[in-house]
């Protein structure tokens, strides 16, 4: 080699097993000190990940918190067709029970996973729901494993007018009188309407 | 809160119009107070039955409030009725699929639509087409589906006869009132009686009605999917879903313009596609014709609204590791991600999807070559029902702002759109001009002017410019006597493959028959690994037709024609790819259209490919047109490989050298020079025929077929 000439060196890049996502492989020339008397060569491997072992997977529920306490119980169903999104725009819809899943959601950081958002989208609710639960929700998921992330909506209070004969009404004062009898009850049900 | 009435008889017309008085009456009150309610927290109920008190009582949750014994409570025993007023905007989904049932004698096809716009159609119709025609041609059945989406069609032995090779493809149309119609791409399907098990191995035990399942199974395949193609009617900008449950046996929801019963379960749910405003939904459950329980509850759809969903990561660090005997290591972690989804929706016609990812990683070069695969996105390419994690459940996932960059962008009015993101180019109007690849980057479609008596948009310009993400490559296999042929490359696209089997003369190479084979049917294809698995093995001559044979070898040659879409080494990538197409109604007959396509040669292809088109339609009805097409093309657009040992070792054979001509076949897209093309389709005439003239100068090759044998006088 001429001094001061150019000299162009090709590597080859064998992958072996064992290897994590995300490895970029560096490569430089060192003199007999050890300094680098080269530019440093790339390559990056992009791994495909494996879907049962190295992907995380999400999967929950959007429930019917009846009770409001943010936690299924029992005799709390699941809300239909109701629509979560993801950054990387993906739309989730629920079944028919109210169950969701989102397969490969993140391939998590090996060492100390990776943070992952989910946001329910309140058009999907019904009318007059509100939600009992954190909305966005962040989670860290972890390498490989699953994530959960549980939605609860309730309606509020429900306060309900029965009417059962009409003729005995005298129209708005009958109304208004039955409902300044009951202004504890109604003034307590519309407070919880309007804190949600 | 809710307005309950309790009446023997609900379907007295005046119960809904007191109720209503009513409610304006304590709407009044309670604004008047403290003006915490409004108007649509009300909702209407009248229910066949006692109520809980006489005259006038007030229960929260259920617990007596006014007019009912304190402590008292009141069970609900009336059904539950959710409705929910969804102001997002609406992804249409049109889809059909069809199965063949009856004998080899009585052939009857079935075929079954899905759509989710229901409110804006009209009538649905299944076009049958012949192989090798195009769907915009005149079908050679139309089957009218019913209420229930479904139609059968029964094939008379004449009709069977014009379906060369016992296929055909068929298409969905919908039509609204205006006429506009949407349109599914085709579909085929194979004119073969359903197999009977008993023949087979003659376990007749239970097998039968398995078999019987599996064909209402293939019905349904199209349920909830989406294989819409043409998109002219214009759409509402938000959903009105009305789900009711705890129903008595032999109910049915009447709402929204339509009647369900309820399942076994007691559940029914009916949607509808509405515009924005302010709707009064009429909720009315009847048993055996009875009204039972009626609820009107009012919601507003939205014209302007968005949803966002944002996130910031940051994480920074240092982690040392100490070991005996063993100096520590010290790494810096610095980690940072930004990423945002957005969809909107302005004046109820005017979307907008945005979406952005970005890492630290991706700042230096966050506009650059938008080679950088994510690996993360691998999950387009992984069916879930193919892989063995099983959720056990129905949710639905749809990819929103599909991209393979870290951008995606999307702005739509009507039919029009202007995007940035991974599309399909999609030319596919002219028989020269075609191209339909899955590209990266910006793409836009406009349609302007109305529409013509038929349908159709008046003006229509497409054009795009992007980094293809895939590149595509065309093999040619000689049969070899097995069923197994490996392609040169793997990792394909899902279902980019076009997989046909030639018949060539021996002599001069020219194609002399070529059947399109289907998926599932004639071959299986595996496409992590490029290697596609035939049904039947594949003989390596066909006979010729001579009275003497000498040798094992004679005949003509049969090929396997693969061409196929592969996700290519970002070093073989072509730096860009870009095409323009304008089309114009000049009136309702005639139409002129220009088409001009572009690839830059990469690092490893030659020179660029251009290619240059115009074309001229004159229809007298839909079904009767005279098309003419000229096109020019130079460079090297691709080079096919040829394989005589299943795709051991290939040899390269160019499509189209420089200043050289190629033979033109339906199945080698975009190799041509100066050629034109006449097509005369009539349904006035005995015979049609379509004729395909190459230039005069070497190759020249002159290809008369007929179209169709059918003579309909209209």
């Amino acid at each position: 080699m001429p001094a001061g000439g150019e000299l162009l060196l090709r590597l080859k890049l064998v992958v072996g097993a064992g290897l994590r996502p995300g490895t970029t492989n560096l490569a430089h020339v060192e003199d007999g000190t050890g300094a680098v008397i080269s530019n440093t060569a790339r390559a990056a491997v992009a791994l495909v990940p494996d879907p049962t072992l190295e992907c995380s997977e999400l999967i929950s529920k959007v429930f019917d918190d009846k009770n409001r306490n943010g936690y299924q119980d029992a005799g709390e169903g699941g809300l239909p067709g109701i629509r979560l999104a993801t950054v990387s725009g993906f739309q989730i819809t629920t079944d028919e029970h109210g169950r969701y899943h989102f397969p490969c959601a993140v391939v998590a950081d090996l060492r100390r996973g990776s943070n992952f958002i989910l946001k329910l989208d309140t058009r999907s609710l019904p009318a007059g729901y509100q939600l009992t639960t954190e909305n966005p929700r962040v989670i860290r998921m972890r390498y490989g494993r699953m994530g959960k992330i549980n939605f609860g909506a309730a309606r509020p209070p429900l306060v309900e007018i029965h009417i059962s004969d009409v003729g005995k009404l005298s129209g708005k004062s009958d109304l208004a009188q039955a409902l300044a009898a009951a202004p504890r009850i109604c003034t307590r049900a519309t407070g919880a309407i309007q804190s949600r | 809160m809710k307005l309950v009435l309790w009446r023997q008889n609900i379907a007295d017309p005046g119960t809904l119009a007191q109720l209503a008085t009513l409610a304006g009456r304590v709407e009044a009150a309670w604004d008047g107070k403290d003006g915490r309610l409004v108007a649509s927290d009300i909702t209407l109920e009248a229910v066949s039955g006692r109520g809980p008190g006489s005259g006038l009582a007030v229960t929260v949750d259920g617990e007596a409030a006014f007019g009912m014994a304190p402590g008292s409570a009141f069970a609900r025993e009336r059904p539950e009725v959710l409705v929910k007023f969804d102001s997002a905007p609406v992804n249409r989904r049109l889809n059909v699929s069809g199965i063949v049932r009856g004998s080899l004698e009585d052939l009857r096809l079935k075929f079954l639509g899905y759509w989710n716009y229901d409110s804006w159609i009209e009538h649905g119709e299944v076009r049958i087409f012949r192989m090798e025609d195009g769907v915009q041609t005149r079908p050679s059945a139309i089957v009218a589906l019913n209420a229930k989406k479904e139609g059968e069609f029964a094939i008379d032995g004449e009709l069977a006869k014009a379906f060369e090779g016992n296929e055909l493809k068929y298409v969905l149309r919908v039509y609204d009132a205006q006429g506009r119609f949407d349109e599914t791409a085709p579909k085929s399907l194979k004119l073969v009686p359903p197999r009977r098990f008993a023949e087979h191995d003659g376990d007749t035990n239970g097998r039968r009605d398995v078999h019987a399942g599996t064909d209402e199974r293939a019905l349904l395949a199209g349920h909830g999917r989406s294989i819409l193609s043409v998109r002219n009617i214009k759409l509402g900008s938000g959903t009105i879903t009305v789900f009711a449950r705890h129903l008595p046996k032999d109910a049915r929801l009447n709402a929204l313009g339509r009647s369900i019963p309820a399942d076994a379960s007691g559940k029914a749910v009916i949607e509808k596609l509405v515009n924005d405003g302010q709707h009064d939904v009429d909720v009315l459950i009847t048993v055996a014709e009875t009204a039972r329980y009626r609820v009107i509850k009012r919601g507003l759809i939205k014209a302007n609204d968005y949803f966002l969903v944002a996130l910031g990561d940051f994480t920074a660090g240092r982690q040392v590791i100490r070991a005996v005997g063993q100096p520590s290591q010290t790494e810096k972690i610095f980690d940072a991600r930004g990423a945002l989804y957005f969809k909107g929706k302005v004046r109820g016609d005017v979307l907008i999807t945005a979406m952005a990812d970005v890492q630290d990683g991706d700042l230096k070069d966050i506009f650059g070559p938008l080679n950088g695969r994510d690996p993360r996105r691998f999950l387009r390419r992984l069916d879930p029902d193919k892989h063995y994690p099983v959720y056990g459940d129905d949710s639905t996932i749809i990819e929103d702002a599909p991209t393979s960059g870290r951008f995606y962008v999307k702005i739509e009015h009507d039919n029009s759109y202007v995007m940035w993101g991974n599309f399909r180019s999609d030319f596919k109007d002219t028989e020269y001009g075609r191209s339909s690849r899955a590209l990266n980057g910006a793409k836009t479609s406009i349609q302007t002017g109305g529409m013509t008596i038929w349908g159709e948009p008046v003006t229509k310009v497409k054009a795009f410019a992007a980094n293809p993400e895939s590149q595509s490559a065309r093999d040619e296999l000689r049969g070899t006597g097995g069923s197994i042929y490996y392609l040169r490359r793997s990792d394909l696209v899902l279902g980019s493959e076009e997989v046909r089997v030639e018949v060539r003369d021996r002599q001069s190479n020219i194609t002399l028959s070529s059947r399109l084979l289907v998926r599932g049917e004639d071959y299986d294809v595996d496409y992590l690994q490029g290697r596609i698995v035939l049904n039947k093995p594949l003989s390596s001559t066909a006979d010729e037709g001579g009275v003497f044979t000498t040798g094992g070898l004679y005949g003509h040659p049969i090929v396997l024609v693969v061409q196929y879409e592969y996700l290519a080494d970002p070093a073989d990538k072509k730096d860009l790819i870009y095409g323009a197409r304008v089309a114009h109604w000049m009136n309702d007959h005639i139409m002129v259209g220009g088409t001009m396509l572009r690839e830059n040669g990469g690092r490893n292809s030659q020179t660029p490919f251009e290619l240059y088109g115009i074309d001229l339609t004159m229809r007298y009805r839909p079904g009767t047109f005279i098309k003419a097409e000229f096109a020019q093309s130079f460079g090297t657009a691709q080079s096919a490989y040829y394989s005589s040992d299943g795709g051991y070792t290939y040899e390269t054979r160019q499509l189209l050298g420089n200043g050289r001509t190629a033979r033109r076949s339906p199945s080698m897209p975009r190799s041509i020079s100066p050629t034109c093309r006449l097509q005369w389709t009539g349904n006035s005439l005995p015979t049609t025929a379509t004729v395909s003239v190459a230039s005069p100068r070497s190759d020249t090759r002159l290809s008369i077929r007929r179209c169709s044998t059918a003579c309909v006088v209209t």
